[in-house]
C-alpha cells in the first residue's frame, strides 16, 4: 500500500547514528596524534569526542527501537546476522559501535572524573567499583578498532536507503557516500560547537575547520553528480529528481540544506581560515559566528536526511 | 527423471475483468484482512474524450517474486520464500521494521497496526494445503485469474504461457 | 455435423413445446398481433429530452446488489456515495465543476448530491448509481449519502410487456 512507513523517528536515528559517527571518527585520529604530558590542541578534541560519542546513538537506538512495529521483539535483530540485508549488518554495528564507543568514553575520563563517579554509586551497587580501572592506555587501540566501525555505521545508513532499487530517489550508490560526509561534517560542527565557548581554543578550531571544510567540500562534489547523474539517469530517477526540482522539497533542498545547511557555512569557515593559513597569523574566531555555523551544519545534517526519507518514499508513488 | 518442484504462479488475462471487486472482497472475507487494508487491489484506468472512450482494469497484488527484495532486506529472516515459489513472512520473527514496504517495487505489503508486523498475499497458503485455489481465483466471475504451477507442462497456466503473449509488471526490480 | 449437436429441427427432448401458439420459437408473433401489437418489433423514436433537459440514467456497480448489499461496509468501502455524472460540455454550459453540490429535479421530486463532470457519459444524459440516498436511519453507513433516483423517476412501463422502463424521465440540473 502507498504509505510512509518510515518518518520523522527515523530521520532522527539517521541523523544522531551519524553524528556519533562524526564524533568518533574525528576522535580518534586526534587520539594518535595528541602527547600524553604535553598541551596539545589535540588532547581536547579527542577528549570532547570520546566523551560525547556515545551518546547520541544511543539515543537513536532508542528511537529506532520504539518505531519497530513490536519493539518488544527487537532482540531478535540480535539473532540473525543476515549479510544481504544493510539492516541486519547496521544493528550489529550499531551495538558494537555503542560498545566500543562507551568503552572509549570511560578511558578518557580524568582519574579525578572517574573516582566522582564511582563515588556516586548507590549502595547496592558499590560492588562495580571494583571496575574503577585505569585504562589510558588502551586509548589508542579502542580508537584504531572504533574508527572502521564508525565508518561503518556512517556509510551504512546510506547504504540501507541505497540497496532499495525500488524507490528511485535512492537508488544510487552516491547515497551512501553523502550519508557518510554529511555524518563526519556534522560531527566535526558538534566538536567546533563544543569548543567555541573558549577564546583558548583557536589552536583546536583550526583543526576542526580545516577537517570540516574538507568534508563539506566533498559533501558538495557528491551531492553534485547526484544531481546531474540522476537528470541523465532513466526516466523513473528523473521524475523521482523532479521532487526536488520544482516538486515540494524544491525549496527545502536548495535554499535551507544546500544553501544555509552547505553552502554558507562553507563559505564562513573559509573566510576565517584561508587568510590564516595565507599569512600564517594567528587564529581568531568570532565566537557567534563560528557557533552560527556549526548549528548550520548540524541543521543540514538533519535535513538532507529528512529530505531523502521522505522524497525517497513518495519517488515510488508518483 | 526427477519431478521438478513445484513454481506457483498466477497468470492474470486483463481483458476479461470487469472490475466487479469480488477478488478484493474475497480475499478479505478468507483472510481476514481489516477494512484499512487490502492485500489486493484493482488498477483502474479510463481514457478518452466522449464518445471515443476506453476503460480497463487489471487486478494487482504481491508478484511472489523470483528474487525477491523484500526477502533480501529483511534483518530477521522473517520474509522469506517457501520451495514452491510463494513470498511468506513468518509472524514470529517480523519485528516490524517495515524496510520490505520500502523495497518492494510493487507496494505490495502493508504494516497492521494492530499486530505490529508486515502482511501480504500469500496465494491463500492455506487453501493451498487443502488443495483447494487462492480465494480470489475461485470467485472471479470472469475468469480472469489462473493459477497453477509453473513447472507443470500440463497445467492450464504452463499452456497459456506458453502459447501466449505475456508480461511482467517491472521484471527489472 | 460434429457428434453431439442436435439436428436442425430437434429439441433435447423429443416433444419439447414452447410457450407458443405454435409450440416453436416464433420470430412472427400471431398472439400478439390478436392482442394488436405489432407481431414483429417495430422502431419507434424514443422521446428526446427537451433543449436544457437531460433523461436521467439509473444503474448499477457489479459490487452491489441493487440497493440490498449498499450498507454492507465491505462493499460500501468501494463506493460509499454517488454522485451525478455529467457530461464535461454540458458542465461547462451550466457552470457546474466537479465536486459541486447540484440539484437535480423532474415532475416528480429533487433530490441533491454531488456532481461528477466526466467523459463517460453522454451530452444529453445524466447517471445516478441506485440504492443511495435511503431513508432508513438504521442504515447507518448510509446517512445522507448521495440521492436516490426513486425519488425522481417517473412511473413509466413497457407497453407489451409491462416491464418497467426507468429510462424514462427527463431532469433538470442546476447548481444548488
Amino acid at each position: 500500500m502507498k504509505t510512509i512507513e518510515w518518518g520523522v523517528l527515523i530521520v532522527n536515528y539517521l541523523f544522531l547514528g551519524g553524528l556519533s559517527a562524526g564524533l568518533f571518527f574525528v576522535s580518534a585520529p586526534a587520539t594518535f596524534l595528541y602527547k600524553i604530558d604535553e598541551p596539545s590542541p589535540f588532547t581536547r578534541i579527542a577528549r570532547l569526542g570520546a566523551l560525547l560519542a556515545p551518546w547520541p546513538v544511543m539515543i537513536g537506538c532508542i528511537l529506532l527501537i520504539f518505531d519497530l512495529g513490536r519493539w518488544y521483539r527487537f532482540h531478535k535483530l540480535f539473532l540473525h546476522l543476515r549479510l544481504v540485508s544493510p539492516m541486519s549488518i547496521g544493528s550489529w554495528l550499531l551495538v558494537l559501535f555503542t560498545l566500543v564507543s562507551l568503552v572509549n568514553s570511560y578511558a578518557w575520563l580524568t582519574e579525578r572524573r572517574r573516582n566522582a563517579l564511582f563515588a556516586k554509586l548507590p549502595r547496592a551497587l558499590v560492588f562495580f567499583s571494583k571496575f574503577n580501572y585505569d585504562i589510558d592506555h588502551w586509548r589508542r587501540w579502542l580508537a584504531l578498532a572504533g574508527l572502521p566501525i564508525s565508518v561503518g555505521v556512517g556509510i551504512y545508513t546510506g547504504v540501507l536507503l541505497g540497496a532499495v532499487q525500488s524507490r528511485p530517489f535512492w537508488n544510487t550508490n552516491l547515497v551512501a557516500q553523502l550519508f557518510l560526509f554529511s555524518a563526519l561534517s556534522t560531527g566535526c560542527a558538534a566538536l567546533i560547537l563544543g569548543l567555541a565557548g573558549r577564546e583558548t581554543r583557536a589552536q583546536e578550531l583550526r583543526l576542526l575547520y580545516g577537517l570540516d571544510i574538507c568534508f563539506m567540500v566533498l559533501e558538495f562534489f557528491i551531492a553534485l553528480p547526484y544531481l546531474i547523474h540522476g537528470q541523465l539517469s532513466v526516466q523513473a530517477v528523473q521524475d523521482s529528481l523532479k521532487l526536488i526540482l520544482g516538486g515540494p522539497f524544491t525549496i527545502l533542498f536548495w535554499v535551507f540544506f544546500l544553501g544555509l545547511g552547505l553552502l554558507t557555512p562553507l563559505v564562513i569557515e573559509l573566510k576565517e581560515l584561508v587568510p590564516v593559513m595565507v599569512s600564517n597569523r594567528e587564529f581568531h574566531y568570532k565566537r557567534f559566528v563560528t557557533a552560527g555555523a556549526a548549528v548550520l551544519i548540524l541543521g543540514g545534517g538533519f535535513l538532507l536526511r529528512y529530505i531523502f526519507v521522505f522524497a525517497g518514499q513518495i519517488s515510488a508513488m508518483q | 527423471m526427477a519431478a521438478r518442484p513445484k513454481r506457483y504462479a498466477m497468470v492474470v488475462d486483463s481483458k476479461k475483468c470487469i472490475n466487479c471487486k469480488a477478488c478484493v472482497v474475497a480475499c478479505r472475507a478468507e483472510n481476514s484482512v481489516p477494512l484499512a487494508y487490502s492485500r489486493n487491489w484493482m488498477n483502474e484506468e479510463t481514457r478518452g474524450v466522449w464518445p471515443k472512450l476506453m476503460a480497463a482494469s487489471q487486478p494487482e497484488q504481491c508478484h511472489q517474486c523470483d528474487h525477491p527484495a523484500c526477502v533480501r532486506v529483511c534483518p530477521t529472516g522473517a520474509s522469506h520464500r517457501t520451495p514452491d515459489g510463494i513470498v511468506v513472512v513468518n509472524e514470529a520473527d517480523c519485528v516490524g521494521c517495515r524496510y520490505c514496504m520500502i523495497a518492494c517495487p510493487y507496494n505490495a505489503r502493508f504494516f497492521r497496526e494492530d499486530k505490529g508486523v508486515v502482511e501480504k498475499c500469500d496465494f491463500c497458503v492455506k487453501r493451498l494445503d487443502r488443495g483447494q485455489l487462492p480465494a480470489c481465483v475461485e470467485t472471479c466471475p470472469s475468469k480472469v485469474r489462473i493459477f497453477g504451477d509453473m513447472n507443470d507442462p500440463k497445467s492450464r497456466l504452463a499452456e497459456l504461457l506458453n502459447n501466449r503473449e505475456y508480461r511482467v509488471k517491472k521484471p527489472e526490480a | 455435423m460434429p457428434p453431439g449437436f442436435p439436428k436442425y429441427g430437434t429439441t433435447l427432448n423429443a416433444d419439447h413445446r414452447f410457450i407458443t401458439k405454435s409450440g416453436k420459437i416464433e420470430l412472427f408473433s400471431e398472439r400478439l398481433q390478436e392482442a394488436n401489437y405489432d407481431p414483429l418489433p417495430v422502431y419507434h423514436a424514443p422521446a428526446q429530452p427537451p433543449s436544457g433537459k437531460f433523461r436521467i440514467i439509473t444503474g448499477r456497480r457489479a459490487y452491489f446488489t441493487h440497493a440490498n448489499s449498499t450498507n454492507n461496509a465491505w462493499l460500501n468501502q468501494f463506493a460509499p456515495a454517488n454522485g451525478l455524472w455529467l457530461n464535461q460540455s454540458a458542465a461547462d454550459n451550466l457552470g457546474i465543476a466537479d465536486g459541486d453540490r447540484v440539484e437535480v429535479a423532474s415532475t416528480v421530486g429533487a433530490v441533491r448530491l454531488k456532481a461528477k463532470v466526466t467523459q463517460e457519459i453522454r451530452p444529453d444524459c445524466v447517471f445516478m448509481l441506485h440504492g443511495y440516498g435511503k431513508k432508513s436511519k438504521w442504515q447507518r453507513l448510509f446517512a445522507g449519502n448521495g440521492g436516490s433516483d426513486a425519488d425522481l423517476l417517473e412511473t413509466a412501463w413497457d407497453k407489451v410487456s409491462g416491464n418497467a422502463a426507468l429510462h424514462e424521465t427527463f431532469v433538470s440540473v442546476r447548481k444548488a
